[in-house]
């Protein structure tokens, strides 16, 4: 396995996770090593894949109340005259 | 009840306001006839037969309409300058209440409507943070809600005006109080958007204010105009006058100083005019909802061509409207802090203009067969089609007048011109020297009101305010230089615009560029036509009479350096260098208020390399939002969205055509699933690639 794609997918773990909120502390960064040992320890095939799967089980990803597009409808009518 | 009817059976606080409209147009109108006969006298002595023959008569006739027309210009700056000189107009809505009236006024909610379609994002969701800064300064933002409603067609623009609705929400803490909606249809344009709202939300407001992609407004400024209406139920639209900002061209800069120094003048004028039978502009106003949604519905026009369909320049009517159903419109110039920005080069502005001579033309049809509406908004529509008409009315004056000297140099002289049926010969008379008067006078009517509100900065102690005395006298010369430059080139392209008009041709209702340069090929292209015309008229004046020759120049001269001209004035480092040496300055550019600072050099929303539609795909956050916003209906078969996605994802965005790229856009399936094979895509491959980018630019955050 070529040291690179560890790298890059390590690098992408960090990526998504400061994306989503995630402050990147050394605890964190501990997670996300561990995250690819594992996934490195059931061979080097797809191994990013396998990492971006099991990504949302090892970080709880932070899901913030999005703020309402449009408030409660109340229909009413725009009126047009019989005439120009 | 809902809150939008709270004030609709309030009596009418008239005043006496309805007489003195009636005795200043009645002014207006005798001195625009009675100066117009005079120039029409003039004229008639100018000329060789003394409007003898056809052609003559053709002259006469046509410069009796342009002749009128600058006319009506002249006496409304003359009037503006009186009342400003006086200290304002008695009659106007500020003068009706008093400082203590107005901060005693309960406010009533208010809805501030952003109407866009493929604006640039940053710099209109600027303008909206600079006025909800302003209204959170006031102390009254409680009052207000606000409503970002797009009409954009292109996916990487309103996925962009999304996210940045998004990142003000959370910039400005007013999470369910700015709003944003898509239309998927754009139906009826600007007016149909703005229906769209009143259908859904209109109930829940007694007013709104509209503002335009480029509007920035103070918060006391909003205050101020709700509690006028408050005061005043039978007001029903309150328009304010905007000041021209933010301006980094030439032709930009040269715009927002006309309009800073005239403005004030010639909008004093016609509001003293128009009194509570003013015009809206679409923009910088309040409405009170109600009796719009009552009244002011655009009904489609029936006849042909032009005038069938839907009514494009929606504003007038709206006004007319109003007025029909007995509610006041007007126009306060007093009212300060409303701004908006000039299209940056003379190909933005000549583009707006081809809309809105298209919309202005297609009130002819209003104009005659609108019924009941009142004389004075009849007499708007008329100013706003002649504004555009004025153009090929000048045009044919030429085409006429080179007649006219091509026939006394050519053809033998007609000693019986028809319809004379005497014995005795006519000899034509040709009076260079009444030429020179007739040409000096219109000269004044266009000119002098520009003098004159040079005098009123001077009389108001204003002078500092535009660089001192003999800046702001040098700056008046160059703007009136670049004006007659401009004159010709707006004349001609103005004339094919209401060519186009009348015959229907269909235009592209795109959004106004703000920020690039005219390129010497564009602008060479563009002005082709007009530098040709141009040269050729000249030429064949040289050939026939050298003093004809000079009489063309005026005119023949600004389309010959037509190109030049248009690129050189949308130049910004020619702008930043008048600039620099103090001149066409205006009052906002010397004192930077926060309004106009705020949206000098807006904040970037997406800091990221990627587009709009990438973010949408790449970005948790984004792509969550967009996905909760997806539509829960489909358009597109699954299978075909899965295919436009597979390939979206192989080779990108680029690859796939506007409507594909929607569909994906507003597809919940789909983003998600780009999103995950984005994830888990090769480091080499498309995604790969712009995941890497973007990974550089977060550590680097």
């Amino acid at each position: 396995m070529p040291y690179h794609e560890v790298e890059v997918t390590l690098a992408r773990v960090l990526t998504y996770l400061r994306l989503s909120g995630i402050t990147v502390t050394p605890e964190v960064a501990r997670q996300a090593l561990g995250l690819v040992d594992s996934a490195l320890e059931e061979g080097d095939q797809r191994l990013l894949v396998r990492v971006m799967e099991r990504l949302p089980d090892t970080f709880p990803l932070p899901e913030e109340a999005l703020p309402p597009q449009s408030p409660p409808v109340h229909h009413a009518s725009v009126h047009y005259a019989d005439s120009l | 009840m809902s809150d939008a009817s709270a004030t609709d059976s309030v009596p009418e606080l008239t005043g006496r306001w309805k007489a003195v409209a009636v005795l200043r147009r009645t002014l207006l109108t005798l001195l625009v006839l009675g100066q117009t006969l005079a120039g029409v006298y003039g004229m008639l002595s100018v000329l060789p037969y003394h409007g003898g023959d056809l052609l003559e008569k053709s002259i006469v006739l046509l410069f009796a309409l342009l002749f009128a027309w600058i006319s009506v210009g002249f006496w409304t700056a003359m009037l503006g300058f009186y009342m400003r000189r006086r200290g304002g107009d008695p009659q106007s809505l500020a003068r009706r209440h008093d400082a203590a009236t107005l901060a005693a006024t309960p406010l009533a909610r208010t809805a501030l409507v952003l109407p866009i379609y493929n604006e640039p994002v940053d710099r209109t969701l600027a303008g909206l943070r600079a006025t909800v800064e302003s209204l959170r300064e006031s102390g009254q933002l409680d009052h207000f809600d606000f409503y970002i409603l797009s009409d954009s067609r292109d996916a990487d623009v309103w996925l962009a005006e999304r996210a940045g609705w998004y990142a003000l929400c959370r910039e400005l803490g007013l999470q369910g109080r700015l709003f944003y909606r898509h239309r998927p249809v754009n139906l009826n344009f600007k007016s149909g958007n703005v229906a769209d709202f009143l259908r859904r939300w209109g109930a829940d407001y007694r007013y709104m204010v509209v503002l335009d992609a480029d509007s920035v407004m103070g918060g006391h400024t909003l205050v101020r105009m709700v509690r006028h209406m408050e005061l005043a139920p039978r007001i029903g639209i309150l328009q304010s006058s905007p000041s021209l900002i933010n301006a980094h061209s030439a032709f930009a800069r040269f715009q927002q100083f006309a309009n800073r120094i005239y403005g004030p003048l010639f909008s004093t004028g016609l509001a003293a005019l128009q009194l509570g039978e003013a015009a809206y502009w679409g923009h910088n106003a309040i409405i009170r909802t109600a009796p719009f949604m009552e009244h002011c519905g655009l009904r489609r026009l029936s006849g042909f061509g032009l005038f069938k369909g839907s009514i494009m320049s929606h504003d007038f009517v709206e006004a007319a409207y109003m007025g029909r159903a007995g509610y006041q419109v007007w126009m306060e110039p007093g009212l300060q802090q409303s701004y908006e920005e000039s299209p940056p080069t003379l190909v933005d502005e000549l583009t707006r203009d081809r809309r809105w001579t298209k919309g202005n033309m297609q009130h002819v049809w209003l104009l005659f067969f609108g019924r009941r509406i009142r004389f004075a908004h009849r007499m708007a529509f008329i100013n706003g089609i002649l504004s555009y008409l004025a153009s090929p009315v000048w045009f044919v004056f030429l085409v006429l007048t080179s007649i006219e000297a091509t026939r006394l140099t050519l053809w033998p002289i007609d000693y019986f011109p028809e319809p004379q049926n005497s014995m005795f010969p006519v000899w034509p008379e040709w009076h260079p020297h009444w030429a020179v008067a007739m040409i000096l006078s219109t000269f004044f009517l266009l000119f002098f009101p520009k003098f004159l509100a040079v005098a009123d900065v001077l009389l108001s102690g204003g002078r500092r305010q535009f660089g001192g005395f003999w800046r702001l006298l040098l700056s008046v010369c160059l703007e009136l230089f670049v004006s007659m430059l401009l004159a010709p080139i707006r004349m001609l392209a103005h004339s094919r615009y209401v060519l186009e008009a009348l015959f229907n041709v269909s235009l592209h209702w795109g959004g106004q560029n703000r920020t690039d340069e005219t390129g010497w090929a564009q602008a060479l292209i563009s002005q082709a036509p007009g530098t040709l015309l141009a040269g050729g008229w000249a030429a064949l004046a040289l050939w026939l009479d050298p003093m004809f020759f000079y009489w063309s120049l005026p005119v023949a001269l600004p389309l010959i350096l037509a190109a030049p001209t248009s690129v050189l004035l949308s130049r910004v480092a020619i702008g930043q260098w008048l600039r620099e040496r103090r001149l066409l300055l205006t009052p906002e550019e010397q004192r930077l208020i926060p309004l106009v600072s705020m949206i000098a050099e807006p904040a970037t929303l997406n800091p990221t390399p990627l587009s709009a539609f990438e973010a949408a795909v790449i970005h948790p956050r984004l792509n969550r939002l967009h996905r909760e916003q997806a539509r829960r209906r489909r358009t597109v078969q699954p299978d075909t969205l899965r295919q436009w996605a597979q390939r979206c994802f192989k080779q990108g965005p680029g690859t796939l055509n506007r409507f594909q790229l929607n569909a994906l856009a507003r597809d919940d399936d789909s983003l998600a699933w780009l999103h995950r094979q984005a994830w888990r895509a090769e480091p080499e491959s498309y995604w790969g690639r712009r995941i890497g980018q973007l990974g550089v630019v977060v550590r680097g955050a």
